[in-house]
């Protein structure tokens, strides 16, 4: 007797989508093909979310965390980290449960860096000079370069990561970022542009 | 007879006086055209290009081209140092007897001038997306040896429309505080207000109005042939346009 043992092996979902808008695709893992989202869609560990112009998606995670992906963005989301590879995305990232005497640390990557958050609500942003824009609206997040080199970054301020990363201090621009991540399309869509970045208020010369 | 006689010598008097003084000149309205580029080397600092044409009066304009390096030493401060062509400016001593008292023409002199400034910018709590500003500037005439102070504050507004700057609106109050020349504390004082539309992040377009006064005191030759001094106004309404270009 031959057993056959058709083992159905099932991605553990780890969260679903909570509001979507426009264009917006993904992917169960790098090869897979893209399909369109909608929402309640459950998702797996290691999905891959991407977003085209004007899109907008809000997942939820099991734990109770949020990721907001603006317009032109690519996210890979996993239980216990992002890796942010275009765009920008807003993440809402409650405090984890102890779970066997550790503490866990959501964190997000870029190419230029990596930030590790616990209870706390920030937003990342790829820059347009091969540079990574990240600010903190509550909480605190540890934002560590390809140089090593480590910062503390606290409410309300921001840093801009390149070679190295820059010391936290308030960036105007962020004031106007829009943190919502529950409502209806006009509440929660973020029209603040990266470009705004570059145009820090006290740097721009006029004469 | 003696009071008619007394009456007409007064007279005749303040009609030699008015000729060997500048006349005064008031309420010219006159238009500027300024170019401004700013090329940013690294994110503190940058190089700027300025390009001016004043048309002070009907007969005359000022013309200057400025080079300026500028270094941000921290969030809210920046030095620069700058050198500036500058062609047709009028000075006290430009009034001379050429046979008679009358400004000399200036229109093709050149010179040069170089200065250093700083300033500190700071935003306005209470006024959302505004700066308050101020400038402190030194420049040498290289010319005439002339050194003068300029304090400019100003206060800049910026609008935005979902996210993205739109236009600005500004007030800038400029002193100038000649260190060696002048009979005057302050020789010119000008308010400067206008709008600059951020029509592209590279291109940034504007207009303004800036209103001055400002003093003609008593020139070399002329104090070399009288005893008595004189200070005679100039005031300008001008309109102008701008252009920022952002490299």
């Amino acid at each position: 007797m031959t057993l056959l043992l058709i083992s159905n092996i099932q991605a553990q979902n780890i969260g679903k989508v909570l509001f979507s808008k426009g264009e917006v695709f993904f992917k169960k893992s790098k090869d897979s093909k893209a399909t369109s989202v909608k929402k309640g869609l459950s998702f797996s560990d290691k999905s891959i979310f991407k977003t085209g112009k004007g899109a907008l998606v809000v997942l939820a995670l099991n734990s109770g965390s949020k990721i907001k992906v603006n317009q032109n963005s690519q996210l890979i989301v996993s239980k216990e980290a992002s890796g942010l590879t275009k765009g920008s995305s807003f993440f809402e990232i409650l405090k984890s449960k102890v779970r066997k005497n550790k503490k866990i640390k959501y964190r997000v990557k870029t190419k230029h860096a990596s930030m590790g958050v616990r209870g706390t609500q920030f937003f990342v942003s790829l820059g347009n000079k091969n540079d990574s824009w990240m600010c903190v609206n509550e909480g605190l997040v540890e934002v560590k370069s390809k140089d090593n080199k480590t910062v503390l970054v606290k409410e309300g301020e921001g840093v801009k990561v390149a070679q190295t990363v820059s010391d936290p201090k308030p960036l105007p621009w962020t004031k106007r970022l829009n943190w919502e991540m529950v409502g209806n399309e006009k509440e929660i869509e973020n029209k603040v542009n990266i470009e705004d970045a570059y145009q820090d208020l006290l740097d721009q010369d006029y004469d | 007879m003696i009071k008619i006689l007394t009456y007409l010598l007064f007279l005749s008097c303040v009609q030699i006086y008015a000729a060997h003084v500048p006349p005064i000149e008031k309420n010219n309205q006159q238009a500027r055209f300024k170019v401004n580029s700013f090329y940013k080397l690294t994110d503190w600092d940058t190089l700027v290009f300025k390009g001016d044409y004043f048309k002070v009066t009907d007969d005359r304009d000022e013309k200057s081209l400025t080079f300026e390096y500028r270094h941000r030493i921290h969030n809210n401060f920046k030095i620069g140092g700058y050198g500036t062509y500058l062609v047709g400016k009028r000075y006290d001593d430009d009034w001379v007897k050429s046979p008679t008292w009358k400004w000399a023409d200036t229109q093709s002199r050149s010179e040069f001038l170089i200065g250093a400034n700083v300033s500190y910018k700071k935003l306005i709590s209470f006024v959302k997306n505004s700066i308050f500003e101020l400038r402190y500037t030194n420049e040498h005439n290289s010319r005439n040896s002339h050194n003068h102070s300029i304090l400019r504050p100003g206060f800049t507004k910026v609008f935005f429309n979902q996210g993205k700057a739109l236009i600005n609106y500004y007030f800038q109050y400029e002193l100038i505080i000649p260190t060696n020349y002048s009979d005057e504390t302050i020789s010119e004082q000008w308010i400067y207000t206008g709008f600059t539309w951020h029509l592209s992040r590279r291109f940034k377009p504007g207009v303004f109005v800036q209103k001055g006064v400002g003093k003609w005191t008593t020139s070399d030759e002329y104090s070399r042939s009288h005893t008595d001094t004189y200070s005679q106004d100039h005031k300008y309404t001008v309109l102008g346009i701008s252009l920022n270009i952002y490299l």
